[in-house]
């Protein structure tokens, strides 16, 4: 089956949202079916953005965060890695396979890395088929 | 305030069953504070009541409000127009905005959402601890501020056991002695002998044992 999955991909503005930038100027492409939504911290994202992502259409959804010790507030990617936790077996518990929930510890430096991961990530997604919610309408 | 936690989503999905319209309703104060039944965990909630749906072939409609304090019917009154259509209600609101809510609306189905657990205060982000049992009878004045009935794992008036070791209490290793910390205290209040003094038999009719219990401020009353 030829499918194409709408992925979105949190970033943290201040490393991978950074390194998806410099990926792109040095017009090295990735998947163009990944959607990035900037993040001012991975901290900031709530478990309902997930959710709704996936209510929206999404098939996958990507967490970037900051390595640990290296958040600019300190925590937030300590909160964002339990948020995304706590989500996954939410997820499974509703009927969405957790794996559609990917979450990545990035610096701005490692564009490299995050088109390997994007990259990759899109085929696992692509692996898994369309979300649940999409194929029983 | 009230401490309360949501009931895992594996238990409310099945009481959803058979309905098509579903309300979701949060309270805004205690359960709001305890981060069990805002309007952020209503949202959660509602989202996935919907995800659930869609996952199983199914389509419901789940909308979402929350209300300042669901235990008091002049704000649960406020629901009249936005209950209009739904066929079924979920609180999540403490034990007491769950039967407001059912009073208010004799005719529509109201389940929880959460469980209520205890009285008592965040200790720490994300950990709450029980500091009262509504016994109906304080007893803070004798105790240095430091409740035994909620405190002590056996409610003694007169304590502490034989089971207190090293300021712990026997059951649990983790949990504090209740007497220990009375004794503490009142130690650095300059009181211990308050501890001379024989705490009589509680009256627990004025706790649970009495019934349903009820206040009546007779000068209050219309």
């Amino acid at each position: 089956m030829d499918f194409t999955p709408a992925i979105v991909a949190f970033c943290c503005e201040n490393s991978a949202y950074r390194a998806a930038d410099t990926a792109g100027a040095r017009q090295e492409g990735y998947p163009s079916n990944i959607s990035i939504c900037r993040l001012p911290c991975s901290g900031k994202l709530e478990v309902i953005h997930i959710l709704k992502a996936f209510e929206e259409g999404a098939d996958g959804v990507f967490v970037f965060a900051c390595h640990p010790d290296s958040c600019r507030f300190l925590l937030g990617n300590v909160r964002a890695g339990k948020r995304i936790e706590h989500t996954a077996a939410l997820l499974e518990k509703i009927g969405i396979e957790k794996e559609r929930l990917r979450f990545f510890y990035l610096s701005e430096l490692e564009w490299t890395q995050f088109l390997d991961l994007v990259r990759q990530g899109n085929e696992s997604i692509k692996s898994l088929g369309p979300s649940p919610i999409k194929v029983k309408p | 305030m009230i401490v309360a936690e949501q009931k895992d989503i594996a238990e409310i999905i099945p009481m959803t069953e058979g309905y098509q319209n579903i309300l979701v309703i949060g309270c805004d104060t205690c359960v709001t504070v305890c981060l069990a039944g805002g309007a952020k965990e209503v949202a959660i909630l509602a989202c996935s009541l919907r995800l659930a749906a869609r996952a199983r072939g199914k389509k419901v409609q789940v909308d979402e409000i929350s209300i300042e304090r669901q235990c008091e019917k002049e704000f649960v009154d406020s629901l009249q127009s936005t209950v209009r259509g739904h066929d079924l209600l979920i609180s999540m609101g403490c034990g007491i905005g769950v039967q407001t809510i059912a009073e208010q609306f004799p005719n529509l189905p109201v389940v929880p959402a959460l469980n209520t657990k205890l009285l008592g205060l965040p200790e720490r982000q994300g950990v709450w601890v029980e500091r009262c049992q509504a016994c109906g009878q304080c007893i803070l004045d004798k105790t240095g501020g430091i409740c035994p009935i909620s405190r002590c794992s056996k409610s003694l008036l007169n304590g502490p056991c034989g089971g207190s070791q090293n300021g712990k209490c026997e059951i649990n290793k983790e949990i504090d002695c209740g007497w220990h910390l009375i004794y503490e205290r009142l130690k650095s209040l300059g009181r211990l002998g308050c501890l001379e003094e024989i705490m009589p038999a509680k009256d627990w009719s004025r706790s649970r044992d009495g019934g349903p219990r009820k206040v009546i401020r007779e000068d209050m009353c219309l």
